[in-house]
Order: C-alpha cells, then sequence, then structure tokens
C-alpha cells in the first residue's frame, strides 16, 4: 500500500484549515464542476473523470463522469498522491507504480489502470483535492491533453477560490448592513445633536453610547476595507482570467483533437464561459454594494456632529468623518497622516490605556487648523482586532462657556450678598451660622469668618435667660416679615436689630434659613429725637400761642377798653386763625402720642347712647349754625372703649359730616351690631369722596380739597387720629361714598356684651392654669385668649392686680402676664408682692406697659424668668406669639 | 381774694394778671419761679396759688412739694397750670394734692370763674 505523502502533522492541519475555508465539502454538484469534469474526460479522451477534495478520513468528489461512487476512504485514495506533485501527475499504468499497485481500486474492483491529475492549490499554496481523468486500460497523454488537464485543474480551483471570495463577501455585507442598521436606530433614539448647544448637565451619557456604537460601526468598515482588499487581491490575481480577451484559455488548441468532437467542445466552453461571466457579474456586484454601503457608513458618520477620527497604533490619523474636518478646521486630506498628539495634545496617553471595545473618556482640548483651541470631551477605544483606534471628540466649548457664566453669576450674587450693606447671615435648622457677609460681620463686631460653625445664640445678649426659645420664637416670628430683636456685640454691647428670615433650598441636606439683619440703632435715636422734638416744638408753639389767644381774648373781651368795629374784625381774624392753630398743634401732639402709644387710655363699658349724646352736645350748635340737621338713632348697645376718646372719634366725624353737608340737609347717624361689634355710621348728603381718595383722606395731612383746611377750618389731622383711636379700641374705619350723593364714614369696635362674655368665662375656675393674664384691656386679652386656648393652653383672666394676685395665690401659674397700667394702678405692688414671697418670687413673667421702662427699672419689676415688652410696639400677634413661645407652645391664628 | 400767679412766662403772667383782676377782680400778687413763689407764698399770704408745671429750676410739683413742707403755706390751695392737656397727666397732678388743673392755653376772660370753679367758692 501506498503511504500517504500528505499526513505531516502541521502542514497538513494548515491544509485541512484551507480546505474547510472553501467550504466546498458536501456540497450538491454544480453545472460549472460538472463541465470542467465533462471537457476533461471529453478532451483526454477518459471514461472517467473526477474533482476530487482530500480531507483527513476520505477523498470526496464534487464532480464525476463515469464513477458511481461519490467518495472513497483516505487509504483507497489516489488523489493524495497528485497532490503532493509541483505539476501533473501522469501514472500510464498503477499496477507498475508502486504508489498504486497496493490500491484496492486498482488492485481489485474497478481495476483503474490509468491515472493522470492536476493538484487542486488554494492562492496560498494548499493543495486541497485533484482533477483527475481515470481509464481502465494503462496509456498516455498527449501534450496537448496535458495542458488541458492543467489548465482545467486551474480553472477548478479558481472555481472553488470565487465560491468561498463570494461566500466571504456576503457575510461581509450581512454583518456591515446589521451595523448600518443599528447605527441609523441608534442616531435617530439618540439624535446625536448636531447644532444644538450641549447640554448644561455635568454628566453626558451620549458620548459613551456613541463611542460604543461608533467602535463597532469602525469595526465594519475596516472589516469591508480589507475583506474589499481581499476582493481586489482576487481581481488582480484571477478574476483577469475569466474576462474575455485578456488571457484566453484557448480553446481552438482543444479542439484541435477532431472535427466530430469540436462542436460539443465548443458547446461545453461556451457554457463554460457564460457561467463565469455569471460568477464575475456576481462579484461585480458585490464590490459595488460594498462600496454602496461604505459610502452610506460615511454618511451616517458624517451626520454625527462629533469629530471622529480613526487613527493606528502608533498615532497617525487614517480617517476622519465631517465633524472632526469642522472641529479642526481642516480637509479630511489635511488631516490623514497627521498625529493624533499634535491634534489633541495628552489624547497618545488615553491611547495606552484604551482596552478593547472600552471607551475612556477625558477631557482634552483640540489644536484647530487656524492654531485656536478647542475644549473638547474625548473617548478613545480601540478596536477588537487589528492595531486600529478610534477618537470621537465632542466641542464642549458651548458647555464650557455656559459653565463659566454660572460660575461668573455664582461669584457676582456673592459679591453682591458680600458686599450689600445689610447683613446676611444663613444658619442650617439647628441654628449653626453657615455663612455670614461683611456687613453682619460689621454689625455684630465679628470678621464674617469668625462666625461661620458657631451657634447663632452667640449673637443674642446674655441677658437673655433662655436663649434657645428666645431663637426659636424669633425664628417663628422673624419668618417672611421683619421683626425687631435684642443682639449683642462681639464686645458684650447690646443693640436692637431687624431680622427677617426666609428658608431656602440648597444642595445640602436639611434645610436652611436665611435672616437678612440691620442694626437699628441708629434709627431708634432718631426716632427718639424726632419724639422729643415734635413734643418739644409742639410745647414751645403751645405757650406764644396761648399769650397770643389770652390777648386777643382780652381785647374782644372789651376789658381794655372799647374797639372800633374795625378792630374787633380784625381781633376776631386773629382769634379764629389762633384757634386753628392752637388746633393744629394739640392734633399733633394728639396724633404722636396715639402712634406711639404714649395716649393713656381707660377702657370701660360706655354706653352707646352716651357717646351720641355728648357728640349732639359738642356738634349742636355749629350743626345749628350751618342748618344742618343731626338725627342719631336711640341705642341701647354698649362697647368697650375709652369714652372720651370715642366721643373724639364721632364728634369729628360728624362735623366733618355737618361741614360738607348743603343747608337744610341732614347728618344721620346710625347704629348696628355686627359679628359681635357695634358699628357707627354718619351719613351725609354732601359731596361725597371720590374713590381714589377713599383710603387716603385717613391718612396725615390728606383732605380731598387742599383749600379745604383753610375753608373749611380743619387741620388735615383729624381722621388720622380717628384712626388710631378706633385702631387702638381693635377696630376699623372706612368709608363708603358715592360722588355727588354723599358720604358714609364707619367705624366699628367690640361690642361690651360680647367682650365680657367671652372674657368672664375665663375668670376663676378650677386646676392650675397654664398662664394668667392679669389685664385690663379687654381686646388685646379676647384676641390673647383665643389664641391661647386655640393651643391648648389652660388660661385665666384677671381683670385688676387684686384679683389676679387672688389667682396666683389659689394657683401659681406656669406664667404670669401683667399688665403694669392695671386700673387700680397696683400692678407694680403686685409684683412686690410676689417677690416678697420665695414661693412665688421666681415665677416666668411678661411685664408689659404702655410706657417704656428702662434697664433700671426692669430689675425691679423682675421674678423669674422675665421678659419685657412695650404695648405700642408690639401689635396683640406678637404679644401671643411671645406669651406662646414663654410657654413653648405653638401660635395659632385667631378665630374671632 | 389775692392770687399768686407762678410762671416763667411774663407775658403769661401779664395776661392771668388782667384776666384775674380786671376780669375777676381779684387781687394778683406775681413770681417768676418757683423759689421766689415760694417766697412770695410765705410773705403775701394769698389765698389760691396758680402755679405753672413746667418751668425751669424749681418745677411746679416740687414748688408744691415745698409748700406742703413749710406749715406757713401747707394749707394755700394750689391750682396747677399745665400746657400737657392729657387725662393721665390731670390725674397724676391731681394725685399730688392740688386743688385743680387748669390747662393752657387758658381763656382770661374766664380764668377767674375756672379758678374759683377748682376752689369750690362760689
Amino acid at each position: 500500500m501506498g503511504s500517504d505523502p500528505l499526513r505531516r502533522d502541521e502542514a497538513e492541519r494548515e491544509r485541512l484549515e484551507a480546505l474547510r475555508a472553501t467550504e466546498i465539502l458536501d456540497t450538491p454538484p454544480e453545472a460549472d464542476f460538472d463541465a470542467l469534469t465533462r471537457i476533461a474526460a471529453a478532451v483526454c479522451a477518459t471514461p472517467i473523470a473526477v474533482v476530487s477534495l482530500v480531507d483527513a478520513h476520505r477523498e470526496w468528489f464534487k464532480s464525476k463522469v463515469g464513477l458511481a461512487a461519490s467518495e472513497v476512504p483516505r487509504d483507497a485514495a489516489l488523489g493524495v498522491h497528485a497532490m503532493g506533485e509541483p505539476d501533473l501527475l501522469v501514472v500510464p499504468d498503477t499496477r507498475a507504480d508502486e504508489r498504486f499497485a497496493d490500491n484496492p481500486l486498482v488492485r481489485r474492483d474497478p481495476s483503474l489502470r490509468f491515472y493522470a491529475a492536476a493538484p487542486l492549490r488554494t492562492a496560498d499554496g494548499h493543495a486541497i483535492g485533484t482533477l483527475c481523468v481515470i481509464d481502465y486500460v494503462p496509456r498516455q497523454l498527449t501534450r496537448e491533453q496535458r495542458s488541458a488537464l492543467r489548465d482545467l485543474g486551474e480553472q477548478a480551483t479558481a472555481q472553488i477560490e470565487l465560491r468561498r471570495s463570494v461566500a466571504e463577501l456576503r457575510r461581509a455585507m450581512a454583518d456591515r448592513e446589521r451595523a448600518e442598521a443599528a447605527l441609523r436606530a441608534a442616531l435617530e433614539s439618540h439624535s446625536v445633536p448636531s447644532r444644538e448647544p450641549p447640554p448644561a448637565s455635568p454628566t453626558r451619557p451620549g458620548v459613551a453610547a456613541l463611542a460604543a456604537l461608533v467602535v463597532a460601526l469602525a469595526l465594519t468598515l475596516w472589516g469591508a476595507h480589507l475583506s474589499r482588499n481581499h476582493l481586489e487581491r482576487q481581481r488582480e490575481h484571477r478574476l483577469p482570467e475569466f474576462e474575455a480577451g485578456e488571457r484566453p484559455w484557448e480553446p481552438l488548441a482543444i479542439l484541435g483533437g477532431g472535427g466530430a468532437a469540436s462542436l460539443l467542445l465548443f458547446g461545453f466552453v461556451w457554457s463554460l464561459a457564460s457561467t463565469r461571466r455569471v460568477a464575475v457579474d456576481q462579484a461585480a456586484s458585490i464590490s459595488r454594494a460594498f462600496r454602496a454601503s461604505e459610502e452610506r457608513v460615511r454618511a451616517i458618520m458624517d451626520t454625527v456632529a462629533d469629530g471622529i477620527l480613526a487613527f493606528d497604533d502608533d498615532g497617525t490619523v487614517r480617517s476622519a468623518n465631517r465633524g472632526a474636518e469642522r472641529l479642526f478646521g481642516a480637509r479630511l486630506s489635511e488631516l490623514i497622516g497627521q498625529r493624533l498628539a499634535e491634534l489633541v495634545p495628552g489624547a497618545d496617553v488615553l491611547v495606552h490605556g484604551a482596552d478593547a471595545g472600552v471607551a475612556q473618556r477625558h477631557e482634552a482640548e483640540a489644536r484647530r487648523a487656524d492654531g485656536t483651541v478647542v475644549p473638547v470631551d474625548l473617548a478613545v477605544s480601540r478596536m477588537e482586532e487589528g492595531s486600529t483606534l478610534v477618537a470621537i471628540l465632542r466641542d464642549v466649548s458651548d458647555r464650557r462657556a455656559t459653565e463659566r457664566q454660572l460660575r461668573e453669576s455664582e461669584q457676582r450674587t456673592r459679591s453682591i450678598i458680600q458686599n450689600m450693606l445689610g447683613g446676611l447671615v444663613t444658619i442650617d435648622e439647628g441654628g449653626t451660622i453657615e455663612s455670614a457677609n461683611v456687613a453682619a460681620g460689621r454689625i455684630f463686631g465679628y470678621e464674617p469668618a469668625e462666625m461661620v460653625g458657631r451657634p447663632l445664640a452667640m449673637l443674642v445678649p446674655t441677658s437673655v435667660g433662655d436663649k434657645r426659645a428666645y431663637l426659636k420664637e424669633a425664628f417663628a416670628r422673624a419668618i417672611g416679615r421683619i421683626t425687631e430683636w435684642r443682639g449683642q456685640r462681639k464686645g458684650g454691647d447690646e443693640f436692637p436689630f431687624e431680622l427677617s428670615m426666609f428658608e431656602f433650598t440648597a444642595s445640602t441636606p436639611g434645610r436652611h434659613f436665611a435672616g437678612s439683619v440691620r442694626d437699628v440703632s441708629e434709627r431708634h435715636a432718631v426716632e427718639k429725637l424726632k419724639q422729643e422734638f415734635v413734643s418739644t416744638v409742639s410745647h414751645e408753639l403751645r405757650t406764644p400761642l396761648a399769650s397770643i389767644r389770652g390777648s386777643m381774648s382780652l381785647l374782644a373781651g372789651g376789658v381794655l377798653g372799647d374797639l372800633s368795629d374795625e378792630a374787633r374784625e380784625m381781633v376776631a381774624i386773629a382769634e379764629r386763625n389762633c384757634a386753628r392753630l392752637i388746633a393744629l398743634v394739640n392734633d399733633i401732639l394728639d396724633l404722636e402720642r396715639l402712634e406711639h402709644g404714649r395716649l393713656q387710655m381707660e377702657f370701660t363699658e360706655v354706653s352707646l347712647a352716651e357717646v351720641l349724646g355728648r357728640t349732639r352736645e359738642s356738634v349742636l350748635e355749629f350743626a345749628n349754625e350751618r342748618q344742618v340737621a343731626l338725627e342719631m338713632d336711640p341705642t341701647a348697645m354698649a362697647v368697650r372703649a375709652d369714652a372720651d376718646r370715642l366721643v373724639q372719634v364721632l364728634v369729628n366725624l360728624v362735623s366733618n359730616a355737618v361741614k360738607f353737608s348743603p343747608a337744610g340737609a341732614a347728618v344721620h347717624v346710625a347704629v348696628r351690631e355686627s359679628g359681635g361689634r357695634a358699628r357707627v355710621e354718619v351719613i351725609d348728603r354732601g359731596r361725597g369722596v371720590p374713590a381714589a381718595h377713599r383710603s387716603a383722606i385717613f391718612e396725615r395731612f390728606r383732605q380731598v380739597e387742599s383749600s379745604d383746611a383753610r375753608d373749611k377750618g380743619g387741620t388735615g389731622l383729624g381722621l388720622a387720629i380717628c384712626k388710631a383711636i378706633v385702631e387702638q379700641h381693635g377696630g376699623d374705619i372706612g368709608v363708603e361714598s358715592e360722588e355727588g350723593r354723599g358720604s358714609t364714614f364707619w367705624f366699628e369696635v367690640p361690642s361690651a356684651p360680647a367682650a365680657d362674655r367671652f372674657l368672664e368665662s375665663f375668670r376663676g375656675g378650677d386646676g392650675r392654669p397654664d398662664v394668667i393674664l392679669a389685664d385690663h384691656d379687654v381686646t388685646l386679652l379676647g384676641v390673647l385668649v383665643r389664641q391661647l386656648v386655640g393651643a391648648g393652653v389652660q388660661v385665666r383672666v384677671a381683670k385688676d392686680a387684686e384679683e389676679a394676685e387672688r389667682a396666683v395665690r389659689e394657683a401659681a401659674p406656669r406664667l404670669l402676664v401683667v399688665d403694669l397700667d392695671l386700673p387700680d394702678g397696683e400692678g407694680r405692688r403686685l409684683l412686690d408682692h410676689l417677690r416678697a414671697e420665695e414661693r412665688l418670687s421666681l415665677l416666668p413673667l411678661l411685664v408689659y406697659t404702655a410706657q417704656d421702662i428702662d434697664e433700671a427699672a426692669q430689675g425691679g419689676l423682675s421674678l423669674g424668668p422675665t421678659r419685657f415688652l412695650t404695648k405700642s410696639r408690639a401689635s396683640d400677634a406678637e404679644v401671643t406669639a411671645m406669651v406662646c413661645g414663654m410657654l413653648e407652645v405653638e401660635a395659632r391664628e385667631a378665630h374671632p | 381774694m389775692k392770687v399768686l400767679v407762678v410762671d416763667d412766662e411774663p407775658d403769661i403772667r401779664r395776661i392771668a394778671r388782667l384776666g384775674l383782676s380786671r376780669v375777676g377782680g381779684m387781687e394778683v400778687v406775681e413770681a417768676t419761679n418757683g423759689i421766689e413763689g415760694l417766697a412770695r407764698a410765705k410773705a403775701e399770704r394769698p389765698d389760691a396759688i396758680l402755679l405753672d408745671v413746667m418751668m425751669p429750676g424749681l418745677d411746679g410739683p416740687s414748688t408744691l412739694a415745698r409748700l406742703r413742707e413749710d406749715p406757713d403755706t401747707a394749707s394755700m390751695p394750689v391750682v396747677f397750670l399745665t400746657a400737657k392737656a392729657i387725662a393721665a397727666e390731670v390725674d397724676r397732678l391731681r394725685g399730688l394734692g392740688a386743688a385743680g388743673v387748669l390747662t393752657k392755653p387758658f381763656d382770661p376772660m374766664t380764668l377767674a370763674r375756672e379758678l374759683k370753679a377748682a376752689l369750690g367758692v362760689a
């Protein structure tokens, strides 16, 4: 048995791999190969012709003429001997050749005696099979027959290679189409922005995703490039053989054999040529499809706004998209061949770290052709195979500009806050100072940095016993409005400051508050000066006025002798104007006292009928003079009021009404109950108040006509005084009017029964109260009691010092609230009594009074933790807030 | 009826004098301040003293207190003359032991009548 010359391990493995790659084994018969075997048999005049391929176990027949078997085992294979030959193998008598003599096909059935074969070799030189002709008798081949057999063998190989190329191209096409589809889908879903500014968000999910995508695409692109090279190689080396004319396959030389075979052969040759044309067309169309696909890929790459560079391992740019051209301001041809490290300094560092398929992101600067520099986000990826890398560059100059603007804006805001004249302190919810501006530092006497991280409580006077409660209260009251507090400077000086708080959101967790702080000690001093000035000027005015008036009065009274008529007239003018001046000074003083709480009010139960009666008495003469009738409703209502002040209000309103009524008209005073309050209306048929003036007339010196003061003799302060008085009663004042038809001036004050009945229920009672309120200001008491009861506080009310002392001795409360100006004048003595007793001397106390209490006096008025309030300075709500703060309960809205 | 008018303002003293004497037919003696007022009161033994509240040096209330300390003048009825026409002030002055309080500016034509009313004499 002849040895198998191919069985040489390594080489044989490579050969088998090359065979496998042709993908021809076990494929069905094909006309192209059958034509070759028919021609071979015909040209060589043998009964048998075969295209065979030899794998590890057998010799398989792709095409055969004159043979029934489709394969033979490898140990019976004849082809193995031919495949080792450089050229044709011709064995004239197989029994005479030792390689063949033992072969079963030679020795026994079918007793093959002649064998000639051309080896089939792949482009890289591996023999994978044969084209052979076989006969049952020994013989020879002519020179022409040998040449034909050789050529036919090459054609068989070409056919096998062609098929392999086509299969490879098809696979590559399928890959590209998949990649293209993926790219399109990704572009649609991500809609990579081409012109819009990039998002301000610091994270860029787009770049990494795009990088991954582009790598896949670039791989395919590169793959296609390689494949095309391969194809072109094919075309260079092989395809010309198929193309008619270039290297014609000389059929005439073969046809020399005989006339009868000529026609048959011509038919074979023709059919062979046509099958080759089909194969060539096929390859050409696939090649066109490749080019089209590459154009599509490039077109897609060019729609991407980001710059994409493909470069070699050594950093040389090999390709670029339009985005890269735009980014660098250079043409593709200029970019190709450049060094990446020169285009994007530092990018080479990323190259070293780039792992297969993993995009590495980096902030870098791209150097444009014109020498300018563009900030970019850079991603570099290495492809799975080979030495190609891809860099994706996103122009982030817009985003950097936005970031810079943000930073600048923040700096500007910070600078404004730092340099503004008002103090600003921010704190966390635990009361720790988070920041302070220069002004805040100046106000409190610290360096701003010194304040940060320290408790807000250090800004509160040491004299405040419970700083925590004080601040808690300050917070509750100061949110959204301006409140006044005492602060302490670094040196220990105490001073008044205004505080308004607001909550703001910050990126750090927890709640954050900002407090706007203003030192008002100077303003306080100015206010005090102003008050003193008004008071002094007024008093200084009154003395000379008193002299003038007295003199005029004596003259007019004829005490100093008779006057001529003209002299009497002049004295009357002087007297009248003097009276006006005195009224003005009195009104200014009144208003000043009212507004600063220095006008003491005596609240008692007052019958409205009495107020109306006194008003009639006061205004009647004037009304008669002006021929205006006064009509007053009878009423049985009573109010909580200072009777004199209420009369003052009503006299003012009624005389105004008379003043502006035409002669013969009437002024009507109506009284009715309105939701727990008494409403008094003064209705006239005068000229009315224009809508524009209706609220302004209650301000100082705001008469409807500036001539009114002169013509009607008013001071311009009357309604302002009325408003101040009514408001101190816890009431409201207003006007309704129809121009030309008259006006209705009205005011409302709490009616006595309602106020009393409610408060009466809190006098006396069982158990220990939380708070005892010793006050006679029914209005304030009403508000306080309602709010405290609403907050769940046990309240007891005392109307004078005696009652308060009794109540405190009965059951000491958690807090005593005392009005120093109790009606029996015993407020101070009450505190003296309580202090004298050890048990009561430490009672928490809130003292308030109409007058300011200086600090020296405060000491004598304290018990335990004591707070002081000036009534005129604090609104009802503030008193309530302070009481709630001292009791540590939440204040609630009053429900009147 | 003899009245001592104590006021630092000469014009006021003059007007008060005219009102009290010409209209009220009273005898009037004057003092220009508290200290002088004390001396005049002791010397003249007036039936009533019209005493200004706000004066430089010894003011009205202090003068009243000093009058009360001297047995010679302790029982003399005093009526204050004040520019502060507010109820609290009037109450305060009454509380000091004054017979009455008259407010500035006063009308000299009715001053004598008002003084008598305050003193409770016809």
